[in-house]
């Protein structure tokens, strides 16, 4: 009974010791990585949200990257990005609620996401008081949104003049007989920033912009009376700066059905079968726009990984929209390891002084002093597609874009 | 003067398509005197019901368009008697109804389709060419159809036993109610026939242009503005209503800047209000 008892007690010792010997081990035997919170700020409701809902998805696949790449190293430290998603419900003041819960609520020092000019604008009265780091999945020129006003802001991709610049250059490649364009713009603010953009560049490749630019509003039903009026400008092409697929679609079925058939492209990003889904496969012809697809050749590891992931995940290959979403997310986490500091300071330092950084369509630069008085975008190369016959057309990269 | 003849004809085409938009509506808020702020979300409905029968479940477009128009009746008579019946006569909470259906529609198809950019196929493909100038037919036949049904809807208003009990309950429900008219069958009929319409615009506009979750709100403000400025009361009214807003809306951006041509057609109807308060053709509402 005795020993018995004593074989009880040792029985109990040895458990307590080794229970505390695992107490003392454990957090060095499955050291968690640490926690590195992205807020995404995107339209899921509101009248941008189709495509916008595909950016939050695109900030997910990003999010999946980087952790199963073992996340973002910052001292020797793992840390995993977590994603704290807000809706801006497409309104300005929708923005500025989302921008307040993730600042001061959810505590966020790092933003991503977010496209329309209104809506930027409306989220750096928020962030730039509070210091608060910004990667803009678009831009469209307007002081707003970015410029040596705003620090703490950068642009994760070309936006609008990135693409002002690439698309031109394009066109005169592509279709050299054009002499002269007429230019659609939404009438979202973006027009005098932008007008003076096209013309620069487009003279820089020996076309000049004819007449005044065709300004449409958000909120158009119908785009025939806009087509028309381009028409009687009488250009040699049409180019359109900015839109959803529905409304580049609108304009290009317009421009058809009133008889126009010259070149017409894309001075932003999409994608063509979008496109032609709204306009129709009569309308697809002698359309360009920059956007990938499956078939464009010599594709990065990470698309092929996003149309893969993307698939399976949620059931279809917007691609360009993914990217979007991915790459604010993506250049953001760079940015932070190279900073080596989750200080917002030092990564807004840090960043400012890359020179390259990865995204998903490749190795970009960062660019952008004279254009927006300060060096804070993230400029890389663009695959190109079109429409020709009905049918979706891969047209290549193009490489050498430049944002001075 | 080819420009010119394209204008006219788009102006008359335009025109067309917001008549179509608008009888719906106009119909509910003449008959039930409700606000469907929900119209537009309905119509969004429709389209997308005939995008899927056609194209998922791959139904004769014609078929679709009718099957779409009969389902969002059936979904008007659920909104008739479990939504708008039980406020019946209290106008602000059928708006505060039609408002929440908004956003329950809207969420639902953004949730279920919305990262989608769809367009229905033509109904009907091809151009028509008169002298040097194109019209396509897809469209010439969207405004024949809603030129169409709003004279149907016209007619089936003042010469059916239906139509007539709908005027009566529009002027006075209480003194129809006494006459022995069923004010609430008459209600359904009303929205049954205003979702079905909202379905046939939804649906041949969703082809014209495209397919999206928030195409409902457009549409609805331009609905509100043909109605508001053709009467309340007047269905008929609703033609010149619509001729006016789709004449502004094809022939202003032509020549000024999207913001004038807004402006202009807000301050007309904004004028014509301080002239005439129940509009063209309407009547005045309690």
């Amino acid at each position: 009974m005795k020993r018995n008892s004593l074989f009880k007690l040792r029985g109990g010792v040895s458990l307590v010791v080794a229970l505390m010997f695992f107490l003392c081990m454990e957090p060095h035997a499955t050291a968690k990585p640490k926690t590195l919170r992205i807020g995404f700020l995107t339209g899921l409701t509101g009248f941008a949200s189709d495509s916008e809902r595909v950016h939050l998805q695109g900030a997910e696949l990003a999010r999946d990257w980087v952790n199963e790449k073992g996340g973002v190293t910052i001292k020797g430290e793992k840390y995993l990005v977590e994603l704290v998603p807000e809706d801006h419900k497409c309104t300005a003041d929708g923005a500025v609620a989302g921008a307040t819960k993730l600042v001061y609520d959810q505590k966020v020092k790092y933003i991503a996401g977010t496209i329309m000019p209104f809506i930027i604008a409306a989220v750096t009265t928020v962030t730039e008081p509070a210091h608060v780091i910004r990667s803009v999945a678009y831009n469209c020129g307007t002081p707003q949104e970015f410029s040596a006003k705003t620090p703490y802001t950068f642009l994760s991709q070309n936006g609008t003049i990135g693409a002002i610049i690439s698309g031109l250059k394009f066109l005169k490649k592509a279709r050299p007989e054009v002499k002269t364009i007429a230019v659609f713009i939404p009438d979202d603010g973006s027009i005098p920033y932008l007008e003076p953009q096209v013309r620069k560049w487009a003279k820089n490749n020996g076309m000049e912009v004819k007449g005044d630019i065709v300004g449409w509003p958000l909120n158009t039903v119908d785009f025939t009376p806009f087509a028309l009026k381009a028409i009687k400008i009488n250009a040699d092409a049409v180019a359109m700066a900015n839109g959803w697929p529905a409304m580049i679609g609108g304009v290009l079925k317009a421009l058809r059905e009133n008889g126009y058939h010259k070149p017409v492209i894309g001075l932003h990003y999409s994608q063509a079968k979008d496109v032609m889904e709204v306009a129709g496969k009569e309308a697809s012809d002698n359309y360009f726009i920059h956007g990938i697809n499956t078939n464009t050749p010599q594709k990065t590891d990470i698309v092929k990984w996003i149309l893969d992931r993307g698939q399976t995940k949620y059931g279809h290959q917007r691609v360009a929209f993914f990217i979007e979403g991915f790459d604010s997310v993506f250049v953001l986490a760079q940015a932070i390891e190279k900073a080596q500091s989750l200080d917002t300071d030092d990564v807004k330092n840090a960043w400012e002084k890359m020179d390259d950084i990865n995204t998903a369509y490749g190795l970009a630069h960062m660019e952008g002093q004279e254009t927006y008085g300060l060096r804070h975008a993230v400029v890389g190369p663009r695959a190109i597609e079109g429409l020709e016959k009905g049918a979706v057309k891969s047209f290549g990269w193009m490489r050498d874009i430049k944002v001075p | 003067m080819e420009i010119i003849v394209e204008i006219i004809i788009n102006a008359i085409l335009l025109s067309s398509m917001y008549v179509l938009a608008a009888s719906g509506f106009a119909l509910v808020l003449s008959i039930m005197g409700v606000l469907n702020f929900a119209h537009g979300a309905i119509y969004m409905v429709g389209g997308y019901a005939c995008y899927q029968l056609a194209i998922e479940y791959g139904l004769n477009p014609w078929l679709s368009l009718f099957l779409a128009a009969g389902i969002m009746a059936l979904f008007g008579l659920f909104l008739e008697r479990f939504c708008f019946r039980p406020f019946y006569g209290d106008f602000f909470s059928s708006v505060i109804i039609s408002i929440a259906l908004i956003f329950i529609l809207q969420t639902s198809i953004n949730l279920t389709v919305g990262v989608h950019v769809r367009s229905l196929p033509a109904f009907v493909s091809g151009m028509f060419k008169v002298g040097g100038v194109s019209v396509s037919m897809e469209r010439l036949f969207t405004a024949v159809i809603g030129v169409s049904l709003l004279f149907a809807l016209t007619l089936f208003i003042r010469k059916s036993k239906t139509g007539q009990q709908m005027l009566a309950v529009a002027q006075n429900s209480e003194g129809a109610a006494l006459q022995g008219i069923r004010i609430h069958r008459v209600a359904a009929i009303a929205m049954a026939l205003g979702c079905a319409l909202a379905a046939v615009a939804g649906s041949l506009m969703g082809a014209v242009f495209d397919l999206n979750t928030f195409m409902g709100d457009l549409i609805l403000v331009k609905a509100i503005q043909v109605v508001i400025l053709s009467g309340i009361g007047s269905i008929g009214g609703v033609l010149i209503g619509g001729l006016i807003i789709g004449t502004l809306d094809s022939v202003l951006p032509l020549y000024t800047t999207p913001a004038i041509t807004q402006t202009i057609g807000l301050t007309i109807i904004i004028v014509l209000l301080l002239i005439r308060p129940q509009g063209l053709f309407g009547r005045e509402m309690d």
